[in-house]
């Protein structure tokens, strides 16, 4: 991958997390425990990525390789929401849609980056 | 409402979104889009919080026209702390056996081959005594003093004080015409 790109997307990436931490202690001092738990959850989504991003960038197919994944990871995300809206599983179905909103939102920035940055 | 049941309420109302969602239900019934505008929450998270009180019997939903609107459940709030605590314990048998383990243990302790070592300093272990104590005296009869004296010697010397603490513990009463045992059923609370 190149290593501009590398390193937006890193910096976003911790940029999401800290932002999540941030929005979760506040939650959490706020007495909403549930919603701060879905904070946590969003965060570890965003760490996640940054993981596979540090491998990415040790491939010579770095870029489709992190591509891959965004496909892949969503797609086990999206049957494990299916399974939880059939069983009428509200706290499932909430952890399962806060994962792919993010995943969503790290395509989106992922293709931004590869097209914005020089 | 069981041990259960309250406990999962009490955990369900422990979250301030929730309790917001259950102020707003307080002054009337609401869709999830209308709680989540109001609350500037997202639809799914109005959503799951509305599944956990309504899991937990504080919240009630209901058709109206295309909508799901959700109410409170007026009756579970109107019962007061008070009555919750005054259910009856889904560890009752439990509490039960820990007790008798507990009795067991102070007889054990304070009496040796029939008799009584000592009289307990803590109340309640006298009370266990004395209730141990009180089984000579056959319901229902009438004792003179000096009998109820002798029964009493029997197990400690110093019968004064216990029988005067039987009736200070309502176990034995008495009027002009002797002493008799208080029924199991008859006992204040005390």
């Amino acid at each position: 991958m190149d290593a501009n790109k590398t390193a937006a997307l890193r910096a976003w990436l911790a940029e999401q997390i800290a932002a999540c931490e941030a929005r979760r202690t506040a939650l959490w001092a706020d007495e909403r425990q549930d919603e701060a738990n879905f904070a946590r959850i969003r965060a570890n989504i965003f760490a996640i990525f940054r993981t596979i991003l540090s491998v990415a960038e040790e491939r010579p197919d770095g870029a489709a390789f992190f591509a891959a994944k965004l496909t892949e990871l969503p797609a086990v995300w999206r049957a494990a929401l299916d399974r939880a809206e059939q069983h009428d599983d509200a706290t499932a179905v909430c952890m399962e849609r806060i994962k792919l909103e993010a995943a969503e939102e790290i395509r989106i920035q992922f293709e931004t980056i590869g097209r914005d940055t020089p | 409402m069981t041990e259960t049941e309250v406990l999962r309420l009490f955990k369900c109302l422990s979250d301030k979104s929730r309790l917001q969602i259950l102020k707003s239900l307080a002054m009337e019934d609401m869709y999830v889009e209308r709680l989540a505008e109001r609350l500037g929450l997202t639809a799914p998270t109005i959503s799951f919080h509305l599944k956990k009180l309504v899991e937990a019997g504080a919240v009630t939903s209901y058709k109206s026209q295309y909508y799901t609107m959700y109410a409170l459940r007026r009756e579970v709030f109107e019962t007061t702390i008070l009555e919750l605590l005054r259910e009856k314990s889904d560890e009752a048998a439990l509490q039960a056996q820990r007790d008798a383990a507990y009795r067991q243990k102070v007889l054990d302790n304070f009496f040796e081959y029939g008799k009584l070592k000592s009289i307990p300093a803590q109340r309640k272990k006298e009370r266990i005594i004395l209730e141990e104590i009180v089984k000579v005296f056959e319901p229902g009869r009438i004792y003179p003093e000096r009998e109820v004296n002798l029964r009493i010697a029997d197990f400690h010397d110093d019968f004064c004080t216990i029988r005067r603490d039987m009736i200070s513990e309502h176990l034995l009463e008495r009027d002009q015409r002797g002493y008799w045992r208080v029924q199991d059923g008859d006992l204040t609370e005390c």
